[in-house]
């Protein structure tokens, strides 16, 4: 809470993923304008017109919207929505006549500006940046990417008025996290920018060490101003009870995965590997829940179910069932009773050495035994490796995976309220707020005035 | 914009591509599959081959071929490649007599070679390129009498299911404002 006549700084924090948006990278944007908002900044959040959400990608979680700190003042400022018009009545003349033309001219006129689809929006937050900042100043810009016009606009606002800016990598830009390999041919313009982008920001925040390195060798310049937040989790939006005992021999084990399921992720291997533990007679009535969508897009949800065993409306089909079981979207404000339910928590994540992947943090958080399936080298090694309930086959092979899915299931079953606590105590120092405090001092460092009493934001 | 609360729906689809993709077709196989009528409209006879969709669908094609409905293909056709041709062909009935005429009759092949390459340059490098941009404007003024015969004032939903079928499935979403128009294949409501 503010006090007193000392005028809180002004933080701009440009995040197009923000409530009620339900994308992966949605928690970090919520935490960290609510992190300042306690920290007593003024925070003001440029994010998505609430149309792409709703119309466009059908992603949406109103809940999470009463979880935004109603201090924080949230602007949308405008991108154009014509290649996603599929409304005839919304179509210009230009599209409906000659809409080859019109997608080139559009194409044209993005690439002009900042080599992504979502460059309009980030043309008219600096237009809306640079007015308000004329009627009251900005002290930092803090962007998050993606999309990385994000960045692109803090960069021409520090241009446009000095004022500093800082941008978080939630995500991947310039490297590709599924083949560990640049995301764009030499001659790209992303390159450019990205130079320029880190070249002139204050601070680059990334979420693991792995990430920051590949990073910090190509721009060794910025190196000393590239910081790593990792990914946590959220004890406002998550407590987690013990639920009911999986030490009943009687009753069945269940694993759960919560999460979006993506082509990317080892989908066929996990259900092969699920399959093959379930031939072992402590296993054989177990269950794998999947809570959660089968895609990010409304569309995508058909080519999953068969992969999972399960028929057109999502149910077990009698042919090929064994044993996973869809249960549907979960309210993040509603994930609790998730990791409650379930016995074991499985972690289905793709690509390999850069990538964390945020639910892990919630995973642990539960403190129930996590059994892993993806790449063994990926990069959330480096907080999984300290949590006493993890079980890892090193390895996509289903067999080796049906094993350490076994343990998994054997650990669960002979789970103590030591062991949980130990784990517990281990993921609570992936709370959201401790990780974000250090952030929070550089920002603070770069306002240039002090930041009035604030609440304790670890509450 | 409402959606018509009749008790069977109906839908006016727009394909005005050469062929029907198998994305169009499996969008006509599940509305009928979900009891939605489907007013079809599509290019020519052609279009229709191997289609068999059952009497939900009422198919109507633009024209008997495209060739002969469009007479900008039809001259280029006769122009380019069938004048020449049988000018050549002419020609060359003439030249081909007696050993006098040997080398006017290879002046006149390779005339006729040098020919052909030039047409099928110009048809592929220049006429089919500006046609193709053309084509959906030309085919507005063409089709619309047969789209118009569809009841579309008391149909569901237009849908513009190619890009070839836009600028006309635009033009009467603008004539009937009433009736939801769109090109997404989007099987809501009637299938969720």
């Amino acid at each position: 809470m503010t006090s007193g006549s000392v005028k809180p700084p002004r933080l701009l924090y440009i995040a197009f993923y923000f409530p009620p948006s339900r994308a992966s990278g949605v928690y970090r944007a919520r935490a960290t304008a609510n992190h300042f908002a306690a920290a007593g900044w003024d925070v003001t959040v440029f994010a998505a017109p609430l149309r792409f959400l709703y119309q466009v990608i059908g992603s949406v979680d109103e809940k999470l919207s009463e979880t935004v700190d109603p201090r924080i003042k949230v602007e949308r400022p405008e991108l154009d929505l014509s290649r996603w018009e599929n409304e005839l009545h919304n179509l210009s003349w230009l599209s409906a006549t000659f809409p080859e033309s019109a997608k080139k001219l559009r194409q044209w006129r993005e690439d002009r500006y900042f080599p992504e689809v979502y460059a309009s929006w980030a043309r008219d937050s600096v237009a809306k940046a640079l007015r308000m900042h004329k009627t009251e100043k900005f002290d930092v810009v803090l962007a998050t990417g993606n999309p990385f016009a994000a960045f692109a606009a803090a960069w021409e606002i520090n241009k446009k008025t000095g004022v500093p800016y800082v941008v978080d990598y939630r995500d991947s830009w310039t490297l590709d996290l599924f083949n560990d390999e640049p995301a764009f041919p030499p001659e790209h313009s992303a390159w450019r920018w990205e130079k320029q982008i880190i070249g002139g920001a204050s601070a680059t925040v990334f979420v693991n060490n792995a990430l920051l390195a590949w990073h910090a060798d190509r721009y060794p310049r910025s190196a000393d101003r590239m910081h790593v937040v990792p990914n946590g989790w959220d004890p406002d939006l998550l407590t987690v009870s013990v639920g009911d005992d999986a030490a009943q021999p009687d009753r069945p084990l269940r694993f759960g995965f919560l999460g979006t399921i993506t082509s990317k992720q080892p989908v066929v291997e996990m259900a092969e590997a699920f399959r093959q533990a379930r031939e072992h007679p402590e296993l054989h009535d177990a269950e794998l829940n999947i809570h959660g969508h089968l895609g990010f897009f409304k569309q995508s949800h058909d080519v999953f179910l068969p992969l999972l065993g399960l028929n057109a409306n999502g149910d077990p089909d009698p042919e090929s069932d064994h044993g996973l079981r869809l249960r549907g979207p979960v309210s993040k404000t509603e994930v609790a009773g998730v990791y409650e339910h379930n016995d074991v928590l499985v972690f289905l994540a793709a690509g390999g050495k850069y990538v964390t992947s945020g639910k892990i943090f919630e995973y642990m958080a539960a403190g129930k035994p996590i059994v892993s399936v993806h790449a063994p080298d990926i990069a959330a090694r480096e907080v999984l490796e300290g949590y006493p309930l993890w079980f890892t086959a090193d390895s996509l092979d289903p067999g080796q995976v049906a094993k350490s899915m076994l343990d998994a299931g054997r650990a669960a079953r002979a789970l103590t309220p030591q062991q949980r606590a130990e784990a517990v105590a281990y993921a609570d120092r992936f709370q959201r707020d401790k990780l974000l405090a250090p952030l929070e001092k550089v920002i603070r460092g770069l306002a240039g005035r002090p930041v009035p009493e604030s609440e304790s934001v670890n509450e | 914009m409402s959606e018509s609360s009749t008790a069977t729906p109906r839908v006016v689809v727009i394909a005005l591509s050469y062929k029907l993709s198998g994305r169009v077709r499996n969008y006509i196989e599940d509305l009928i599959g979900a009891g939605v009528r489907v007013d079809l409209l599509v290019l020519e006879n052609k279009t229709l081959e191997d289609a068999e969709f059952g009497p939900l669908v009422n198919a109507r094609p633009v024209f008997e071929r495209e060739m002969y409905g469009l007479p900008l293909r039809w001259v280029e056709r006769k122009l380019v490649f069938d004048v020449p041709s049988q000018l050549f062909g002419k020609a060359r009935s003439l030249t081909r007599k007696g050993k006098r005429l040997a080398l006017l009759d290879r002046t006149a092949l390779a005339v006729r070679r040098r020919q052909t390459k030039v047409s099928k340059k110009f048809h592929e490098k220049l006429f089919w390129p500006m046609f193709k941009q053309a084509r959906p404007l030309l085919l507005i003024s063409a089709s619309r009498k047969q789209a118009l015969a569809f009841d579309i004032g008391n149909a569901d939903r237009i849908v513009a299911a190619d890009p070839a079928a836009l600028p006309l499935a635009w033009r009467i979403a603008k004539r009937y404002p009433h009736v939801y128009a769109t090109k997404a294949l989007d099987r809501k409501p009637w299938i969720n």
